[in-house]
This record gives C-alpha cells, structure tokens and sequence, in this order.
C-alpha cells in the first residue's frame, strides 16, 4: 500500500467517516504488515490521550479577567451601559454578536439618543432576536424575562419619579416594591401601573391582542385611548384586548367579530404538576399551548425558532391544539401536531412549509 | 525544556463542560460560569488576537462574548456544540471590533499555542518519546496546528472548522493527514520501544 494511502486510511479512521470498504482494506494491509499494525495501534492510542493548551496567563491573571467579566455584566444589567461614554465599539460588538449567533439570537444591548436638541435623553434599549430569550435586572432590582423577538426601552432617569418602560413583544415583570416609584410599563395600546408585583406582559406587534396576566399583587391598567378607564386586575387574572378594535377606534368593527369582545378578563390556567401559570411557562423555557388555533401556534413557532412560515393551505389554520414542549427542536414540536392536526411539512434553511 | 512560567489549561472533558452549561442555563450557577470562562479564555485570547492585533483587545474581546453569553444563558441548552458556537461568536466579535472592518481570510489564522501531550495509560512509551510526540505537533505549521487543536482537543467536528477559519473540508482533510503523517513519522521512531513493549506483553 502506498505510504499516502496508508496515512490517509488511518486520518479517516481516527474522524470516524471510514466507509466499510476503507476499513477492509486497511484491515487486510495491516495483517500483513505488522510494524504498520504496531504504528497503527500506537497512533490510535496516541490520540487517545491529551493535547493541553500552553499559554502564560498566570491564575491571578485570569482571576483579574474573571473580575473585568463580573464588572461588565453588571453594568450592562443595572445601569444599561448609561453609566459610561456611549462606545461605539462596544455598539459594533454588540451587533455583531447577533450576528455571530448561529443557533441562538442574542440580545443586543446598545444606546439610541432620543429627544430634541435641548434635551437629549439616553435611552437604554433591550432586544432578543427571534429564537432567543433573555433575562435582565433593572437598576431598581425589578427582574424582566424577556420573550423572543422583544424590545423594552427605558430612559436614563428611570427611577427619578416613576420607573417606565417601554415594551414591545413579550415580557415577564417581577418588580421591586416602591410605592413612591409606580412601575408603569407601556405598550402600543395600553398601559399597566403597578406598585410591586409579579405580571406578564404579551404586546407583539404581529398578533391581534395586547394581554396582561397578573400572578401576585394588584396592576391598574389603563388603555391608550381611553385614559380616564381604569380597569384593576386581580391576582390569577388576564386582561385581553383587541388590538384591531384600538387600532380603528370604531365599535362597528367590534360588532363583526361578535366571538372576540374588545376587551375581556379572564381567569388565568395554570399547569397542574408545577402549578406555574401557562402565561410565563416561556421564562422556563416552555412552550405551551392549550386549545390553542393552529395558526397562533405557527405564529408563536415562528418567534421561538426564528423560522418563517409558508401555509399552503389555509383551511388547517382554525384548528386547536394543545401540547406542552420544554427544549424540544421544530421538528420534534411539528411531529408531534402533525398526525393530530393532519398536516406535513417541510424545512429548510429558515422556512417552515406547511401543506396538506 | 519549557519556560518556567508556562501554565497549563485545566483539562476539561465533555461530560464536564455538559456540566457547566446545565449549572449555568438552569440554576444561574456563577462559579460554573467563571470556570468555563477560566478554560476558555487562555485559547481564545490568541484566537481572537489572530483578527485583532493587539492582544487587550482581544482579551475585552472574549471577556464581551461571555457578557453576551451570560445573558443568553437560559437558551444556551440549544447549543450543540459549545467549542464551535464560542469560537464563532469571538470570530465575529473581533472581526467587529476592528474600526475598519474587513474580510478575515484564512491567512489571518495563525496558532501561537504549544500543546503538552499526555499518554493515556494504554500506551507504554518513554518519557522521551512522550515529549517526542509533542513535538511532532508543535513542530507542525501554525495553521496545521491550530486545525489539529481544535479538532482534537476543542472537540470541533471538520465541517465546523472549515465554517470557522472560512476553508474547505477538503483543506481541513488535508491538514489532518498533515498531522497524522506527523505523527507516525515520530512513532516510526519508537517502533523499537513500541515492539519491545508488544513482545514483553505477549510473553
């Protein structure tokens, strides 16, 4: 056998991606040659052992690295970067850390300036990408969990006289009592005042209500467009509002979706082996449906795996589904609906077909 | 042979750094958090200085891709393959961090690491030989190496670092049987000792 051949069998033999033909012939050859058998052996159980790093990093070195990394985490998590200059370096680093996430989206943490010229108000905002979750300390010690594809925004004076935040998407609030700070969080069509509590917030932009569950505690909300109403949830209880209703202002609308009133509350489920509320199931990374429409659910699949979808065939899309899914992949969560709800489907790169 | 002031990198095996991530996705764990980055940054750092050119900065680098991970900690269980996401992500990371961004090629990877070889117990070789091999290694080029390094001991797969250094699978191939020609080279060296040892064995 060819000294080449012979180095190239055993380098495939040690990658594991040997065919079976491959194998036999290195087999026979080594039969008949038992210093290559002996070389063979040896190399095998060469790389078996260890290949150690070298470097001259001395512990006490690292020890200051590992301090430098604490140091930042928790800059980034109670002051939102608003502590130091704005750096634009940092800004780069961070964007392109999302873009370095091949399996999972990362929150980009960055400065935008709002305001007119006289005043200029830094603003800390907050995102996960789709396909990624984040949790986050406000620097009153309120803890968020934030939902794929979600945006919360606070300004530099948080705290000053209210504590408010901006949210777009999905989040889950656990705040720090202060009655002399209200906790107002804001969305497009409504606002949720608190005074310390723990709630989940639902306002995506792409879905058709604005929800608010409230699991201790009392919130007062308050929608966009009408201020002056002031609707008090209870614990266990959810507020849904009609987004498509807001939006127009115009009750006419209302009357043609008799089956979804513009506003309701409703008692909030709760698992029955951890009794965790299914509205924040998400902060443990489940994903839960409960005689959920099929096409909530791909909506839903879409954030959570950062996945597009195509329906081939709309009439699947009003049927219900439940199903509880903790770490499971796309396909594992598609197999599992796809004899219950009859239908198939196909992925590839980062569309998800679905057809009949 | 070695610099008094050389430090080793802890050896951590796949069911250790499994370890970690669970303790760090699932409970927060901080010291779990802190060792994982203790065994990476020493290997990092180079890798992102490969990009960078200047070695602070490649250390803030690395530092800022584990400030990001700690904040995604909770999805980290959706990683498949940690060695080859931290390495991807302080890719870019460093690519990003350059002012004038550009294209990182290949030729821009270098291996400033020397490896220590140590012998499982099954392999009975001197001393001697035991440094021989981990010459073999080091005397490789630097970009042979640090292919080797992380296939062998990053645990890359071939697919992943021809991903990751912007090369073919072919060229990651090829510089595998670089290093295993290397190798047996070195092992054709001790095959007196390796025969001696089989005969003593059979007898």
């Amino acid at each position: 056998m060819d000294r080449n051949r012979l180095i190239e069998l055993l380098r495939k033999k040690e990658s594991g991606v040997i065919t079976l033909s491959e194998i036999r012939e290195l087999n026979e050859y080594l039969k008949t040659n038992t210093d290559d058998k002996i070389i063979a052996d040896a190399l095998n159980a060469v790389l078996a052992g260890s290949f150690k790093v070298e470097h001259d990093y001395q512990p006490g070195e690292i020890q200051r690295h590992v301090k430098n990394l604490h140091d930042k985490i928790n800059t980034d998590l109670n002051t939102g970067l608003s502590a130091g200059k704005p750096n634009k370096n940092r800004l780069i680093i961070m964007i392109s850390a999302i873009a370095a996430s091949l399996i999972l989206g990362i929150a980009g943490y960055y400065f935008i300036y709002s305001g007119s010229q006289h005043n200029t108000v830094a603003k800390n905002v907050l995102s996960t990408k789709k396909g990624s979750k984040s949790t986050l300390e406000l620097p009153d010690g309120t803890k968020v969990w934030l939902n794929a594809d979600t945006r919360l925004t606070y300004d530099k004076n948080y705290g000053e006289k209210i504590r408010a935040v901006e949210l777009t998407g999905e989040a889950y609030f656990d705040v720090v009592k202060d009655a002399d700070h209200p906790f107002i969080v804001r969305t497009k069509f409504m606002d949720i005042k608190v005074l310390g509590t723990a709630f989940n917030v639902r306002a995506y932009a792409n879905e058709t209500n604005t929800q608010t569950s409230l699991l201790r505690g009392k919130v007062e909300i308050s929608l966009r467009n009408k201020k002056a109403e002031k609707i008090i949830l209870k614990p266990n209880e959810k507020i849904i509002l009609n987004n498509a209703d807001v939006l127009t202002d115009n009750n006419n609308i209302a009357s043609k979706r008799k089956e979804m009133p513009i506003l309701s509350v409703v008692a909030i489920k709760t698992n029955k082996t951890d009794s965790t509320a299914n509205e924040i199931q998400w902060t443990k990374n489940r994903l839960v449906f409960d005689q959920t429409d099929f096409g909530e659910i791909i909506t839903e699949l879409e954030r959570w795996y950062n996945v597009q979808a195509v329906i081939k065939d709309s009439s699947i899309l009003p049927r219900k589904l439940s199903g509880i899914f903790e770490n499971e992949s796309l396909p594992e969560v598609l197999e599992s609906f796809k004899l219950a709800a009859g239908f198939n489907y196909r992925i590839s790169d980062n569309t998800l077909t679905i057809y009949k | 042979m070695f610099p008094q002031s050389l430090y080793f990198r802890w050896p951590m095996n796949e069911s250790r750094r499994k370890y970690l991530l669970h303790a760090i996705a699932e409970y927060s764990d901080q010291s779990a958090f802190d060792e994982l980055f203790t065994f990476y940054f020493p290997a990092l750092v180079p890798f992102a200085n490969n990009i960078v050119k200047d070695v602070q900065l490649a250390e803030e680098v690395v530092e800022d891709v584990f400030v990001k991970l700690w904040h995604n900690r909770k999805t980290m269980v959706s990683i498949r393959s940690f060695s080859h996401y931290i390495y991807t992500a302080t890719k870019y990371t460093a690519i990003s961090s350059l002012k004038n961004q550009r294209t990182i090629l290949y030729e821009d990877f270098s291996e400033d690491l020397r490896l220590t070889y140590s012998s499982p117990e099954t392999i009975f070789i001197s001393n001697e030989n035991i440094a021989g091999i981990a010459m073999a290694i080091n005397e490789l080029p630097p970009k042979c190496r640090l292919v080797f390094r992380l296939i062998k001991e990053e645990g890359l797969k071939y697919e992943e670092v021809a991903q990751l250094l912007q090369i073919s699978v072919k060229t990651v191939e090829r510089q595998m049987s670089i290093a295993t020609k290397k190798l047996i080279t070195a092992l054709q060296r001790m095959l007196p000792e390796l025969r001696d040892h089989l005969k003593q064995k059979k007898a």
